[in-house]
Parts: structure tokens; C-alpha cells; sequence
């Protein structure tokens, strides 16, 4: 079933952008996340993080993690909530990364509703999603949802 | 497919669609938690402020749910099970879903298989389904992850 959600929600609203440069030490710092989590001190950076590695790649100069990129989504969806509950248990993401992303590119997040579903008490919010670098070139482009 | 010994690339002409790697088992600390969510720079209290995250009917400060998608996740998953994440593979694309908080002091036990393998424009292509629970058994988050990936002639070190 579809219907409008909160009076304050509506298909088509834009969420407020957030803006983010990736630089260099933010890419270190998060491969630097897999010593917290392998609890290992004796790992290799990847080519992410290393120049010289990067260099024998298609790319030839390092690129920021997918997944970092990504990852200020859910920074721009939970600000955007009264309660980021709905995210936090109940939330999806998807995203389909169509250009590299550089050290110092300043990437501009974006998110607009596209469907909403009410079913039982509760509403799923659709949303699509995309990225856009300092040139207006989108770099990941893809949907995410949460439960109100 | 085996689990080699020593490490050894994982190639995209040795991967197996169905194949499951080792379970793998890591702690969530406060730490993790805190620099996730400093290198993010999200603010939201629930993420931050054990007080408010109480307040607002958690036990404690929540993981950012991004964690559970982290890169170091998927490498560290990886290199438990004995291998080693070639040097030319690019994330493509991946799907997440967030079902429950993951707290510090979580052990978070994460299953990773190979769902998938094909060829598209002379790019080969794994994809990853990732399960992650956590000590009480409880499903956390659910992971899909497809990454351009290199056949054994292409593989080069990782640094």
C-alpha cells in the first residue's frame, strides 16, 4: 500500500546535503580501522592507501574505499530523522559506485523520496541516493530506506 | 575450493560460487565505535553520548550501522580464512540492510560466501553475501558486496 507519509514527508522532498572532502589521512584512517577489528598490527595497507601499490593499478593513483565513500549516508539519512532508530534497525542501502573517487575530492550527498509505503503501523520511506563530486559528476549513484 | 596455507590472493578463477569462508569472530570496542564515528563526523548524540543513547532506549552508544560495512570487515574476514584480497579489486557495488544496534563490548560472528561470479565488458566480477550476528545470536546486518576482481595472470601484491 501506498500513501503519503508524515504531514511532513512527501514524495519528491530533498534532503539537506552534506558535504564531505576525502582526503588522504581520512583514508588512511579508515584502513587503519582493520588493526581495531583484526585486532592486528601486522597488516598491509592496500592500494587505497598506499601510493606505490595504487601505481601498478588501472588507476594508477590511490582511490578512497567504496565503502568510506558510502559511508556518509548514513551520516546525511540519520541527520535527517527525528529518530535515527529507523535506520539504525530496519535500514537498507544499496549503491552502485560508476566513478573513482580521489584523495581531495569534495563529494556532495544526496537523497530525495521516492516512494512511500505504509504497511501494519508502520511507513518505509525509499529514497534515491546519489554522489556528486567538486566537477557536478555523480560518483555513486543508488536507494536506501528507512521505518518510520 | 580449500583454505590455503600460508595466504595466498584469491583469484577470480579459483573462487567458487558457494563458497563459505571461516566464520569470523571480532569484538566491537569503544574505541572502534568512537573513531567510526569521528572519522565520519557524526554527531547524532545516540552515537556519541552514552547518556542520550540511553535516554533514547538504547543500553549504550550505537555503532554507526556502516560499521558492519566497513572495508576492514570484509579484508579482515578475509584474511582470517587465509587469504589475501588481490591488489586490482574495486568495489562495484553492494547492498546492506541494518536490522539491530551493535553495541560496544558486541562479539559480532560474520559468515561471508561467494553468491556469484560473471564477466561484463572484459571485467570479471565476485560478489559476497556477509552475515553478521551477534553474541546472543541475533541477526545485525545482512551484507552484499561485488567487486571487480582480477584473474591469477593480473594479481600483484597489495603493497
Amino acid at each position: 500500500m501506498t500513501q503519503a507519509a508524515s504531514p511532513a514527508i512527501h514524495k519528491g522532498d530533498r534532503l539537506p546535503t552534506l558535504t564531505r572532502t576525502i582526503t588522504e589521512d581520512m583514508v588512511i584512517a579508515y584502513e587503519e580501522l582493520f588493526e581495531r577489528i583484526a585486532a592486528r598490527t601486522d597488516w598491509k595497507a592496500s592500494f587505497h592507501a598506499d601510493r606505490e601499490a595504487a601505481a601498478q593499478t588501472m588507476y594508477q593513483e590511490p582511490i578512497a574505499q567504496g565503502v568510506l565513500t558510502e559511508a556518509f549516508f548514513s551520516v546525511l539519512i540519520s541527520r535527517w530523522l527525528p529518530d535515527p532508530k529507523g535506520w539504525i534497525e530496519g535500514g537498507t542501502l544499496t549503491t552502485k559506485f560508476i566513478a573513482p573517487v580521489w584523495y581531495g575530492d569534495t563529494l556532495t550527498y544526496f537523497a530525495e523520496v521516492s516512494d512511500i509505503q505504509t504497511s501494519d503501523s508502520r511507513q518505509t520511506i525509499h529514497l534515491n541516493i546519489w554522489a556528486e563530486d567538486q566537477n557536478a559528476k555523480k560518483v555513486i549513484v543508488g536507494q536506501a530506506s528507512v521505518l518510520f | 575450493m580449500t583454505t590455503p596455507n600460508p595466504k595466498s590472493h584469491l583469484t577470480y578463477e579459483d573462487a567458487q560460487i558457494g563458497f563459505q569462508f571461516t566464520a569470523y569472530v571480532f569484538h566491537v570496542t569503544r574505541d572502534l565505535v568512537d573513531r567510526l564515528a569521528s572519522l565520519l563526523e557524526e554527531d547524532l548524540p545516540v552515537f556519541r553520548d552514552p547518556t542520550a543513547a540511553r535516554n533514547a532506549g538504547y543500553s549504550d552508544i550505537v555503532s554507526i550501522p556502516v560499521l558492519m560495512n566497513c572495508y576492514a570487515h570484509f579484508i579482515a574476514i578475509m584474511d582470517s580464512a587465509g587469504y589475501l584480497r588481490p591488489g586490482e579489486s574495486f568495489h562495484s557495488r553492494s547492498g546492506f540492510k541494518f536490522i539491530a544496534p551493535v553495541y560496544p563490548g558486541d562479539t559480532i560472528t560474520s559468515k561471508m560466501k561467494i553468491v556469484d561470479k560473471w564477466v561484463k565488458r572484459d571485467h570479471q566480477y565476485l560478489a559476497f553475501n556477509i552475515e553478521s550476528r551477534n553474541q546472543h545470536g541475533v541477526l545485525v546486518a545482512e551484507k552484499y558486496h561485488a567487486s571487480v576482481w582480477p584473474s591469477e595472470a593480473t594479481v600483484r601484491p597489495t603493497s
